[in-house]
């Protein structure tokens, strides 16, 4: 998968808001910290791309999960 | 008294934590009175796991380790269940907590094999941590509810409920834990909402989604 230089871009900042203690598993690919995995993506490695994909995912999904919140508030 | 084999692999972070994440799990299911046996690190390698498997058929399997579309991985990161080996999984229901397993090995153990019904992921498990809390995961409040929304599937289905029950308990677990996560004021809660939604988002099953162990 490759992905624009706009996407790139999205993900890294998305990324930086992570503190710097925090640090990902992401399956058998490995252990990364926040400067770690922004440097994955910049260099378009496979975990480089499975960060980007997560990131895509949480974008495309938060739309619906607001949506789902609300209608159940609205239920309560 | 329903069977239940676990394997818990330890070799790095994100095993680590899933060992012991898995405690609760093992605890609730020996209050219900399962007979548990737990294969745990060193002792979590092909041989021993294909032969318990095949001589205990058990009711309810919950593998804990790292895995692809075709294998689950025991210690050490060596293939222990793989396409030749889907048919320890006949007669149970599975719980695969690994990455990506689902895809191949979960359909196979369902459609050539007799497995009534193989839950896992998709795609990659994400787990995100404290550094400082690798040393107690039980601990780790970054970690806490992405293993418990995971968690919730084993415990459904220990507790009675069936496969789209339990995996609804897990969506419910997942969409709390991203509500606290989305109005935290703690800036690592923007890591547990990633993890939190792509793991939810790959949590899915073959087979009979009505199948019970319990």
């Amino acid at each position: 998968m490759k992905y624009d230089e706009t996407t790139k871009e999205l993900v890294i900042l998305r990324l930086k808001t992570v503190p710097s203690n925090i640090s990902f598993s992401i399956g058998d690919l490995g252990n990364f910290t926040r400067d770690e995995l922004i440097r994955e993506v910049k260099e378009e490695t496979s975990v480089g791309e499975a960060a980007v994909k997560m990131e895509l995912t949480v974008i495309q999904k938060m739309p619906l999960l607001a949506k789902k919140i609300a209608k159940r508030d609205e239920t309560e | 008294m329903k069977r239940m084999v676990l394997v818990r692999t330890d070799y790095d972070s994100i095993t680590h934590y899933m060992f012991h994440w898995s405690a609760p799990v093992i605890e609730t299911a020996e209050k219900k009175g399962f007979d548990v046996v737990s294969i745990d690190g060193r002792n979590a390698v092909k041989k021993g796991i294909i032969s318990r498997m095949e001589k205990i058929r058990p009711d309810f399997t919950f593998l804990n380790g790292h895995g692809d579309a075709r294998s689950f991985y025991g210690d050490d990161n060596k293939k222990a269940i793989s396409m030749n080996e889907a048919h320890v999984f006949d007669g149970s229901v599975a719980f695969v907590r690994a990455c990506n397993c689902l895809e191949e090995l979960g359909k196979k153990a369902v459609n050539k094999h007799a497995s009534k019904c193989f839950i896992g992921y998709k795609d990659k498990f994400w787990n995100v941590w404290r550094s400082e809390k690798l040393s107690n995961p039980l601990q780790d409040d970054v970690s806490r509810p992405i293993m418990e929304a995971s968690n919730a599937v084993p415990l459904g289905l220990i507790k009675g409920a069936d496969v789209e029950e339990s995996i609804n308990m897990s969506h419910d677990v997942s969409a709390r834990e991203i509500e606290k996560a989305i109005f935290s004021p703690d800036p690592a809660s923007s890591a547990v909402l990633r993890a939190l939604v792509f793991n939810d988002t790959s949590l899915d099953y073959h087979g009979n989604e009505k199948a019970r162990i319990a």
